[in-house]
């Protein structure tokens, strides 16, 4: 209770000017999809450095406790691991041979959208979510590298979110696992298009997200069946694996059926991803997802 | 007047705590997940100088720990500067109240601050988009990180601790100085 000369400005008066600037922010980021502004560069050149180095120190230590191998184990495995190489270097060659047929047959029949031909830049993942509720990550790759919003990320086996925030060196994506993602999605066999969305109870119970809306009239999505992104997605490139069926039941309307998917990326253990450097383009502006 | 130099001191003590708080928050726990469940070591922060320092300190650094983790979470831009706020602002109620050495009612605030933040973001956003298993949530999300985030507590608490008695004393030293 000492110095009561000092201009003190009262508590809650403050607490509610405070209040009432966040739902500013809110309300400008709804319209707007203010995120940060010039605070944003300022954070983006003092934290993803630090973020970068910390993770790497992070993921050396969690991960040297499971690669305490003795010598005898390492020699074993080298030799085991040269063989394999060169059995794989022979298969590589077939491979390379096939490849080049397959191309000259894809341009004769004009079939060249893989999603592997997609330009695309690799990142680290240097920070995972800021709370447990939600999905999402850090990469190290913002616009000075190409990056914006809605890029679609992928890791080696298949789509692992989109882009929802960027800054100069860092974009935080949110994964197709997370609550609030949904994704427009066919099924690869038949081109018949469903809705794909995360489900953190799904999630924490049993590792899958939800499909639903799939019209499925002739009854030949089965258990396995490939889920891809669709091509009337207003965000995702069409083709990208998401996961395969686990689950599938049908609707109390008996139009449509709803189930499970099992993704195909690994989302505990995302070290590295790939963004695809192209937007999906749409012509029109609504956000249909 | 107001002393400029002891006042500059103590806001770049608490943003480089802001700082390293928030690379722990981010960067070093989330790799040692136990049960897919991080702990909120920005929570601890926040609760911590709300009832340690009270008053509008309490509200500024919850807003501004939020603000960080709302330029690195990709959701609402704002949500988290609000929810933070609150939990600053309901700590600082309990300035009067607290008397240094005893551990029981800074474990009980971090406790009781991470479940209404749980509570927050369940009805904020989970209610809202039809998520109407409370249970789940509660048993699955909520008091597993509230667990976590006690734990880690026991270690993180101690930094914000002898910082702001730091603080207190090069506060008092330089009114001597000054009489």
């Amino acid at each position: 209770m000492r110095q009561r000369n000092k201009i003190t400005i009262p508590t809650k008066g403050l607490f509610l000017v405070l209040i009432t600037i966040c739902f500013m922010l809110l309300a400008l980021s709804y319209v707007t999809g203010f995120s940060g502004g010039a605070v944003q560069t300022v954070a983006n050149y003092i934290f993803v450095p630090m973020q970068k180095g910390l993770n790497f120190i992070g993921t050396g230590i969690s991960e040297s406790t499971e690669d305490a191998k003795t010598k005898e184990e390492l020699i074993a495995e080298n030799e085991s691991l040269t063989a394999q190489v060169e059995e794989l270097t022979t298969q590589l060659t077939n491979m390379q041979l096939q490849q080049e047929e397959l191309e000259r047959l894809e341009e004769l029949h004009d079939l060249a959208t893989n999603y592997g031909q997609y330009e695309t830049v690799g990142a680290h993942v240097i920070a995972k979510g800021t709370s447990n509720w939600f999905n999402t990550f850090t990469i190290d790759k913002g616009t000075n590298d190409g990056v914006e919003v809605d890029m679609n990320i992928i890791s080696g086996s298949g789509l692992v979110g989109i882009v929802t925030e960027v800054g100069p060196s860092y974009a935080v994506v949110r994964s197709v696992i997370d609550d609030n993602s949904s994704v427009s999605a066919m099924i690869l066999k038949t081109s018949d298009n469903c809705i794909v969305s995360g489900d953190l109870e799904l999630m924490t119970n049993s590792n899958m997200i939800e499909l639903t809306d799939l019209e499925d009239s002739d009854n030949e999505v089965e258990v396995g069946t490939a889920v891809v992104t669709s091509n009337i997605s207003s965000r995702f490139l069409p083709g990208i694996l998401i996961g395969y069926v686990s689950e599938l039941d049908e609707d109390a309307n008996n139009l449509t059926k709803s189930g499970t998917i099992t993704p195909v990326v690994d989302f505990k253990h995302l070290q590295e991803v790939l963004v695809i450097l192209e937007l999906k383009e749409t012509g029109s502006t609504d956000d249909g997802d | 007047m107001m002393e400029i130099k002891p006042l500059l001191k103590r806001i770049g003590a608490y943003i480089l705590a802001m700082v390293v708080y928030f690379l722990l928050h981010t960067s070093v726990f989330p790799n040692f997940q136990l049960g897919g469940i991080a702990p909120n070591v920005m929570i601890i922060l926040v609760s911590v100088i709300g009832f340690l320092r009270g008053g509008n300190t309490a509200l500024l650094i919850g807003m501004g720990s939020g603000i960080l983790l709302d330029m690195f979470s990709g959701t609402y831009f704002g949500m988290y500067a609000f929810i933070y706020l609150v939990i600053g602002f309901i700590n600082s109620g309990f300035h009067q109240m607290f008397f240094g050495d005893d551990m029981k009612l800074p474990l009980f605030l971090i406790a009781s601050s991470d479940f209404i933040y749980g509570l927050l973001i369940y009805g904020c956003i989970y209610f809202m988009r039809a998520r109407y298993d409370f249970g789940f949530y509660v048993w699955n999300v909520m008091i597993p990180e509230i667990v976590y985030t006690v734990l880690v507590s026991l270690v993180l608490y101690f930094p914000i601790y002898y910082l702001e008695q730091w603080l207190n004393k090069s506060d008092k030293r330089s009114e001597r100085k000054l009489v």
